[in-house]
């Protein structure tokens, strides 16, 4: 097989990767934010349900998380198509480990931040949307930038609940051509172009929200 | 005589096993200055932080302009305050904080207007005309569109009274304002303070280790020690002629020191 055709094979499959990291992502985010203020400010019965939500998608395979959701649930009646349940098994997993990223960085905002915001008299809504918030978000940055990355990487499981995406067109490809070296490294360039376009996304991102923050952050 | 802004009846404070006031009585009159000295972990700014609602009582109750400032009446009865009451409470009140806590994410402009504008609903161009006018009060017209971190320890505590009295509170709380600042910087920020009393009346409660800016600007100093008044009255009798052998000594290892 040819260069060209093998990279344009690939690249069928590389699109459906970004499919499910574009649709993944804005998933995990939102159960990160709920499930991390649920965390912080929630009565205690939601609180347990976000821990025992944190605690199952941490601490078991993602791999399994994914059987269960394409395999297993159709023996309960749920039955959905393999790209649903790859974006929902990515975006709960993903979203677990950023629970803990929300909740850590609205913490790290210094203590004097609350007082001075009460010594204004801001609501608790405006004291933690207009205050605290645009703080934490910067320490947050970082570590869901990590996450976005663990989560291109992750992707390559859903290849095993059937979807075409990059992993699942280099095994199909290598099976028949056997031209496993050109396979694997146009594979893994993929991996890395998108992984580096997150990247930058993500500095641009952290170098907007830091505005006054300053490098040594938010000490004042 | 109008009644005290301030009142504290009984009031009792603890931080766990420590007992930080046990019956603690004070009152302050209205537009009165007060400082309160005395060496560390006597509970001075624990007084401080519990008129600006950031600690809660375990006994006693505060009156603030007349109404009580951590209960309100509900069904005939006084039950502790929810935070509706505490946000109508907390309008009586501003504080400057050693630390200055100004936020790190606006510029100082927005830093002065953000409280104004949102909690009061003054419109933009009011908040703005008045954050300039307390800029040029602090000296610091010029700094409008510049962030904290920008600025020197000094200005920023400059900033840091600007931001509280956008809010024009009745009742000004400086929690040790020039303790975080390096000794050349403190004049700078006092003088604001001594222009400010200058100019309007405030009723105002320092705690402060500088002595002679206490005795030149006080109606009255109170020498805390282990959560209680020690001595207080006019600040020259207090520096020159205090009656209390903890008070002595406290003042000699200042002057000692200096």
């Amino acid at each position: 097989m040819e260069f060209g055709e093998i990279v344009s094979v690939l690249l069928q499959g590389a699109i459906v990767t970004i499919q499910i990291v574009a649709m993944a992502l804005p998933l995990a985010v939102v159960m990160a934010f709920g499930f991390g203020l649920i965390r912080l400010y929630a009565p205690s019965p939601f609180k347990q349900i976000a821990i025992i939500y944190i605690e199952f998608f941490r601490g078991t395979s993602a791999l399994i998380q994914l059987y269960w959701i394409y395999f297993v649930l159709p023996f309960f009646g749920i039955t959905i198509d393999a790209m649903t349940a790859a974006v929902v098994a990515l975006g709960l997993n993903i979203g677990s480990y950023g629970t803990e990223v929300v909740r850590g960085a609205i913490q790290s905002v210094p203590k004097g931040q609350y007082e001075a915001s009460i010594a204004l008299n801001f609501t608790a809504s405006q004291r933690l949307w207009r205050i605290i918030m645009p703080q934490a978000l910067v320490n947050m940055i970082p570590p869901f930038g990590n996450l976005a990355i663990e989560l291109v990487k992750a992707t390559s499981l859903v290849s095993l609940i059937t979807i075409g995406d990059l992993t699942f067109k280099a095994k199909s490809l290598a099976d028949t051509t056997l031209q496993v070296g050109e396979i694997f490294g146009v594979v893994l360039v993929f991996y890395f172009v998108i992984a580096q376009c997150l990247v930058f996304f993500i500095r641009r991102l952290e170098k907007h929200l830091s505005k006054g923050l300053g490098r040594g952050g938010i000490a004042s | 005589m109008s009644a005290p802004i301030i009142e504290f009846h009984n009031v009792k404070k603890c931080f766990g096993d420590t007992v930080i006031f046990s019956d603690f009585n004070f009152k302050v009159e209205e537009n009165e200055i007060v400082s309160i000295i005395g060496p560390s972990g006597s509970g001075k700014s624990t007084l401080l932080r519990i008129l600006m609602t950031l600690e809660g009582i375990d006994g006693g109750y505060i009156n603030v302009a007349g109404e009580s400032l951590w209960h309100m009446l509900w069904q005939g009865q006084y039950v502790p305050a929810n935070s509706k009451h505490l946000h109508k409470m907390r309008n009586h009140l501003g504080m400057v904080f050693q630390h200055f806590n100004l936020f790190p994410h606006m510029t100082v402009k927005r830093n002065i207007t953000e409280a104004p504008m949102r909690v009061k609903g003054v419109s933009r161009q009011e908040a703005e005309a008045f954050a300039e006018k307390l800029l040029a009060l602090v000296g610091l017209a010029d700094k409008a569109d510049s962030y904290p971190n920008d600025l020197s320890g000094g200005q920023k505590q400059r900033v840091g009274i600007a931001r509280a009295l956008a809010m024009k509170p009745s009742i000004l709380l400086l929690d040790e304002i020039t303790s975080a600042l390096d000794p050349e910087l403190v004049d700078e920020v006092l003088d604001v303070i001594r222009n400010l009393v200058k100019e309007e009346s405030f009723t105002m409660l320092l705690v402060t280790h500088e002595m002679y800016f206490a005795r030149e600007i006080s109606d009255r100093v109170c020498f805390f020690d282990q959560g209680a008044i020690v001595e207080e009255g006019d600040p020259e009798v207090i520096f020159t002629q205090p009656k209390e052998e903890r008070t002595k000594a406290f003042l000699n290892a200042y002057i000692g020191q200096s």
